[in-house]
């Protein structure tokens, strides 16, 4: 399929993907200005649909080139299939048409709402939010009534909850503007001072030398008292004197949360994508770093990923325009054997259609895998009820021919447990390597069976390792958020919980069974619980299971 | 790796060198990796995972996958215990390339590469004159060696007794946003690395107390907001204090002026931990005079970096202080930036 790419947007984000795109995946530094004219200049440009929902597209062709599409007043409300041939419904008020695609980009916007409700004011002539006083500052003549000299400008930052560097740098912009342009006296009003950003703090002190006045609270906030003269009264207590002050605004500005497009609740949806606590299009996983989402072949990008400053948005476009070539190029593709379906053991329960974190099954009559999806996380082959699916090197039987017992070193009559780990290979399998490289001391009869995610171990791997003579069976997983197929590892809990009371019901001790949440970087960790518990099992002693013929 | 392959140094086997290496062999770039230490990972590899009962998402493992895939690639060849100590730009054919000089260990070796990428990180301001016993108490430490110690043995112990603290003592901006230095930066990684291990060891063991003494609370993470309401479980005082003063029973006296009385106060802890800032690392300042950039290290100071020369390009803590994420994010520009200078050079 002709390769082609679906971007979700109408900002600079969005038009300096177009670009990169466009000019065949190499962006020419630094694009990402308010210039939105795109052109196809390169012979390796990549085809771009731009769709927003917006009436009029902000970013548009410098001339016309059959390579970049626009549709405007457009949604998406369909997806299925996956990286290199997603299936799109786009719906726009004069009906709805199917596209394909090779990749999608999100890069929708994010929404200011300024918080006057929350100090009690209201937006007047004289108090204005943050976003609307920039644009007076920034549109010529600048000397609007209320901005001459001798008058008071207090800016209200980080005081209800919160700010953000890329707000509080447009702050200290504006006061140092007022300040050493406009001879107006401004103040700031701050809880913690954002200058965690490129520059802030060398721009903060510029401002306290130009004059402009600081105060910070910690426990206590200023009250604000807005009259009809469009003056705004201020009355605290300053926390390094403790002495009560007043002051008097003439103008007021008032910062701004910045909150994801309510859109991205829908994308979210149709393309079961993970969001993070806030409604991002990103989880807030480390494996999600820097523009991917949990689907492959769908990337999220500027202030659809977090509530990021604008300064990273060109480094965003640079990392998804790579991003996307590597895709192309075959180079994020997951290498070994993937899912498969045993079509007449299937009973179209729609477990693994639920479950699998990557979406990488689809529906036709019955579920199917997408191969190049699957990232053989087996969580499917462990949840279907019906026993239908399986990863050939991730069967019990596979498993169960590395589960011989380890052989006691010498013949002394000291009990020394065999035991089992099943390891997450992200996490534990490279907490063990690392052990084993910094000369830590191991179980010795300890036998390691990495799986892709602990999402595949089941309780037949489990009772496996018991009937292979284990006296005890470690299940160690990633931490909980760290799973790279997001809820693998909840899933294993989840199943040696369930394991331990069936085995307190067939008379095997549940405590033979231990799950720990380890991260690849704990190497110590790993020494200490795998040596922990053959200290436990070795004064349990060795597990006398009634075994069949 | 073939000859026909464009190539790049990268010089740092950190986060940056390591994430900017891996995406640049996707791109079908070779690279030479040149990490001065006898192992890659940087100092992401001393520090310790900070999860509680869940993943607090500080980046540190990231690392670990970064290490694996670069030397699992054909395309990056890894120079360990190396530094560069020569180089020498030509235009052959109208092309720029660098011919430089590798020492490893006391041997030399020549590589010629199209472009040079510096990721040679930061390094830890070193608080030895600061007042607060750095050096001379044995439980005062910096947050990198508590990092390492909680890495190596999976648990906060008191230097000088092997005891567990009861309390400790976080002083936040340790040579950041400090004039008299000339250190106008905040390095912000410390607030969210600081917070996350106070949390951290108050999981693992509990009844720790930590306070910590801070000017502004930075942001930190995606999700700030959260990990943001959940510091209030430690006890933060807005000052920093006077000077660190060792008790008669092995503890630590810390004065400051407290901002609820009024008045100076003194509190004893078990340990005391400098949140240390970052600072340009002498291999950046090194790498500048070699490729002749004038001050470059000093961009930390800087809204924006002083232009690179032709063929050079720089990615994260070596251009100013940055988390692991922002790290990524930087090599993944630099390596979209060398693609792109490789298809136009």
């Amino acid at each position: 399929m002709k390769e082609r790419t679906l971007l979700l947007g109408n900002g600079p984000v969005a038009s300096g993907i177009a670009k990169a795109l466009l000019s065949g995946y190499a962006v020419v530094a630094d694009t990402l200005v308010a210039d939105t004219r795109v052109s196809a200049t390169s012979a390796s440009a990549i085809p771009v649909m731009l769709v927003t929902q917006d009436t009029v597209a902000s970013v548009v062709m410098g001339d016309t080139s059959p390579l970049f599409e626009v549709q405007t007043e457009t949604r998406i409300s369909h997806c299925t299939g996956s990286a290199g041939d997603f299936q799109v419904i786009l719906s726009n008020p004069f009906g709805s048409t199917p596209q394909t695609f090779t990749n999608i980009v999100i890069a929708e916007d994010g929404i200011q709402r300024p918080l006057f409700s929350l100090y009690g004011l209201s937006a007047s002539p004289t108090v204005l939010s943050l976003s609307e006083f920039r644009h007076i500052l920034d549109s010529p003549p600048v000397s609007k009534h209320a901005l001459s000299a001798g008058k008071t400008a207090v800016f209200i930052v980080g005081l209800a909850v919160e700010s953000h560097p890329h707000l509080v740098e447009a702050v200290m912009e504006s006061c140092l503007k007022l300040q050493t342009e406009l001879g107006m006296k401004t103040m700031i009003l701050t809880r913690n001072l954002k200058v965690g950003a490129s520059g802030l703090e060398a721009l903060y002190r510029q401002t306290r030398e130009a004059g402009v006045v600081y105060f910070k609270f910690s426990d206590t906030l200023p009250t604000f008292q807005q009259d009809a003269d469009g003056k705004v009264r201020i009355a605290f207590v300053d926390d390094i004197t403790r002495m009560p002050f007043t002051a008097e605004a003439d103008i007021t500005v008032v910062d701004e949360a910045i909150d994801p497009s309510p859109y991205l609740k829908d994308l979210s949806r149709i393309f079961c994508i993970d969001t993070d606590s806030y409604g991002y299009i990103q989880s807030d996983n480390v494996h999600r770093l820097s523009v991917f989402t949990n689907r492959k072949g769908i990337m999220a990008a500027g202030a659809s990923r977090g509530m990021l400053s604008p300064s990273t948005w060109q480094a965003e476009v640079q990392e998804t325009a790579i991003t996307l070539l590597s895709l192309t190029k075959g180079k994020l593709t997951t290498p070994g054997n993937k899912a498969e379906i045993h079509a007449g053991a299937c009973v179209r329960c729609l477990t693994c259609f639920r479950l699998c974190p990557y979406h990488a099954i689809t529906l036709n009559t019955r579920p199917v895998v997408i191969t190049d999806a699957c990232e053989r996380c087996g969580m499917c082959a462990a949840e279907c009820p019906a026993k239908a699916i399986r990863i050939e090197d991730l069967r019990v039987q596979a498993i169960s021919e590395l589960l011989r017992p380890i052989p006691c070193r010498d013949n002394n009559d000291s009990f020394i447990p065999f035991l089992v780990a099943f390891c997450c290979s992200r996490s534990a399998g490279r907490a063990k390597e690392l052990a084993i490289l910094s000369g830590l001391s191991l179980p010795e009869r300890l036998s390691i069976i990495e799986v892709p995610c602990s999402g595949s171990i089941s309780a037949e791997y489990l009772l496996a390792a018991f009937r292979h003579q284990a006296d005890g069976v470690l299940v160690l997983t990633c931490h909980e958020g760290n799973c790279h197929s997001e809820r693998g590892n909840i899933l294993a809990k989840r199943r040696t919980a369930h394991l331990k009371l069936m085995l307190k019901q067939i008379g095997i001790d549940p405590n033979r069974l231990l799950l720990k949440t380890l991260a690849s970087n704990m190497a110590a960790e790993f020494a200490e619980t795998t040596s922990k518990f053959e200290k436990q099992i070795a004064e349990a002693g060795p597990l006398r299971i009634a075994r069949q013929g | 790796m073939n000859s026909s392959m464009k190539q790049v140094m990268v010089v740092g086997g950190g986060v940056s060198g390591l994430s900017a290496a891996v995406d640049l062999a996707r791109l079908g770039i070779a690279v030479e990796l040149v990490e001065n230490s006898g192992s890659l990972g940087g100092h992401a590899a001393q520090l310790s995972c900070k999860a509680t009962d869940h993943c607090v998402s500080c980046g540190a493992c990231v690392v670990e996958e970064k290490i694996r895939q670069a030397t699992g690639d054909a395309n990056i060849r890894v120079h360990l215990n190396s530094s560069v100590v020569n180089n020498n730009s030509n235009d052959v054919n109208r092309r720029k390339r660098f011919d430089v000089t590798l020492k490893q260990d006391q041997e030399m070796q020549h590589i010629e590469v199209d472009a040079v990428l510096i990721a040679s990180g930061f390094a830890p301001f070193h608080p030895a004159n600061k007042p607060y016993g750095y050096g001379r108490f044995e439980n005062v430490m910096t947050t990198l060696e508590l990092d390492l110690m909680l890495r190596k043995s999976g648990a906060v112990k008191r230097p000088s007794d092997a005891a567990f603290p009861r309390n400790m003592a976080f002083i936040q901006c340790v040579g950041s946003r400090d004039s008299s230095l000339g250190h106008l930066w905040c390095s912000k990684i410390c607030c969210g690395a600081a917070l996350r291990m106070a949390s951290c060891i108050q999981n693992r063991q509990p009844g720790m107390k930590s306070t910590f003494f801070y000017i502004d609370i930075q942001n930190f993470g995606k999700n700030f907001q959260t990990d943001y309401a959940d510091m209030h479980r430690h006890i933060l005082i807005r000052s920093i204090p006077a000077d660190v003063l060792k008790t008669a029973d092995d503890r630590l006296k810390l004065s400051y002026f407290d901002p609820d009385t009024q008045a100076y106060q003194e509190s004893i802890f078990d340990m005391v931990i400098l949140s240390v800032g970052l600072t340009p690392s002498v291999s950046t300042r090194n790498l500048a005079a070699m490729l002749n950039i004038d001050m470059y290290g000093f961009a930390y100071a800087r809204k924006t970096p002083i232009p690179l020369p032709a063929g050079v390009f720089a990615a994260g803590a070596a251009l100013e202080p940055m988390s692991i994420a922002e790290s990524v994010l930087s090599a993944g520009k630099a390596a979209s930036d060398i693609f792109h200078y490789m298809k136009t050079s």
